[in-house]
């Protein structure tokens, strides 16, 4: 099992092995946990998402297709589609309730340094957030709303009352600046 | 082959709704149609998809709750038994449990009809009394399964023999999933059945055998549904001897 690739392992689930399951478990929960957390900022909803996410892998392995792309791309799909539900889904409970609970604005405190992640790793993960701050402000914001808060772009234009047309440019233009700086870094 | 190759294309505005996800479902497919033969758009894409697929990295790593691990796989492949069912596994237990469920299987043992469509032998055989030929105990497969146990037993009536499964302290079944009793003999795997387990943790399945006289084993899996011809579930019980009687 250790040393099968990702699209072996999803044959192997598909073939309903337990074991395959696990194994893809153990190789991906950081990412899926660590994502889910960024997204919905509470450690209970963060366990919920991976429980929804694993399940989701186990009775939907088919609807991986290796040739279009690699597994952790279909996997952080997977899971920030099911992050967002889940996210969208405690807003408007939240908006029920009488008192209001921050809970869901509140930023996570700073993360404790992981003593496992490789250096390679963490130099990919510097890149793309030094090339993120280089973004503008407003930027960073439209990203954080569409991106990690889930809201789609209808919802950040009543936010921010600005047109959608607007909204939709700036999008673009701060992925492909991020692009064109992670390319940049790259080659440096 | 692509078509001439223009300096900019009036679509690749568009490319970012498309990756995005924020293109109306009906403009999809005549846009994929587009992309096939512009190069410029598919470059477009190739770049936006690549930006967005590296935004995962701008979460900060995190290690998950311990015990997460147990409460996901238990939540895919099975919850525990509940905690309050008897310890008790001493052989009388076994053997009460047995002469409890022969008693009363044994009183409607020729009018049960045990799956859809398989019906029990002559009713001749009416007057005669059915008895145990062989009794054998199904040991769980997995240590998590401690409080649960099994037993297989064959009863004969006349030259028919009834195979009478019956599991104790199984995890319930949910949604379509069901115990299914696989019969092994000569390197040879047979379906004899599916049963469900409630919320008492109790399964029974009975199965009416011709000619047959022996087996090497019994096993019972846990199915995703009633629909298999061979095992694709994992093994919950397993018999810890062959089965024979005359």
């Amino acid at each position: 099992m250790l040393n099968a690739t990702d699209p072996e392992l999803i044959r192997l689930v598909q073939l309903r092995s337990r074991d395959a399951l696990e194994a893809l478990y153990d190789r991906y929960v950081k990412l899926v946990y660590s994502f889910a957390l960024k997204t919905i900022r509470d450690e209970s909803l963060s366990k919920e998402i991976v429980q929804q996410v694993f399940t989701r892998i186990w009775t939907s392995s088919h609807a991986f297709d290796p040739t279009k792309g690699q597994f952790t791309s279909w996997l952080l799909t997977v899971t920030r589609n099911i992050a967002i539900d889940v996210l969208r889904k405690e807003r408007r409970l939240e908006a029920q309730r009488p008192t209001a609970n921050e809970a869901l604005d509140r930023y996570p405190a700073p993360e404790e340094e992981s003593p496992e992640q490789s250096l390679l790793k963490a130099f990919e993960q510097e890149q793309v957030r030094s090339a993120y701050r280089r973004l503008t402000e407003a930027q960073q914001k439209l990203l954080d709303l569409f991106y990690w808060q889930g809201y789609t772009l209808t919802e950040i234009a009543e936010m921010t009352d600005e047109p959608i047309g607007t909204l939709k440019s700036r999008l673009h233009q701060s992925l492909k600046t991020l692009r064109r700086l992670m390319q940049a870094e790259g080659e440096g | 082959m692509d078509k001439v190759v223009k300096d900019a294309c009036q679509h690749t505005e568009r490319v970012a709704d498309y990756a995005f996800d924020i293109m109306p479902s009906e403009e999809r497919l005549p846009f994929e149609a587009h992309l096939a033969s512009c190069s410029l758009c598919r470059e477009e894409l190739k770049e936006l998809r690549a930006a967005w697929q590296d935004l995962p990295q701008l979460a900060e790593l995190a290690e998950p709750p311990a015990g997460l691990k147990e409460e996901v796989m238990s939540g895919i492949f099975g919850i525990e038994a509940k905690p309050n069912l008897p310890r008790s596994r001493s052989i009388w237990f076994y053997v009460m449990s047995a002469a409890v469920i022969i008693a009363i299987v044994a009183g409607t043992f020729w009018n049960l009809r045990i799956t859809e469509g398989r019906q029990f032998a002559a009713e001749e055989a009416l007057t005669e009394t059915a008895s145990i030929a062989q009794l054998v105990s199904l040991e769980p497969s997995e240590p998590a399964d401690s409080k649960a146990y099994g037993i297989a037993c064959v009863l004969k009536k006349g030259n028919s023999s009834q195979l009478v499964v019956y599991v104790f302290g199984a995890s319930s079944n949910q949604g379509t999933d069901a115990y299914q009793v696989w019969l092994l003999r000569n390197g040879e795997r047979s379906n004899a059945g599916t049963f469900k387990v409630g919320e008492k943790g109790i399964g029974v399945l009975t199965y009416a055998m011709e000619q047959v006289r022996s087996f090497d084993a019994i096993g019972i899996t846990l199915e995703p549904d009633g629909n298999g011809q061979s095992p694709r579930g994992p093994k919950k019980y397993g018999s810890t001897e062959p089965i024979q009687w005359d």
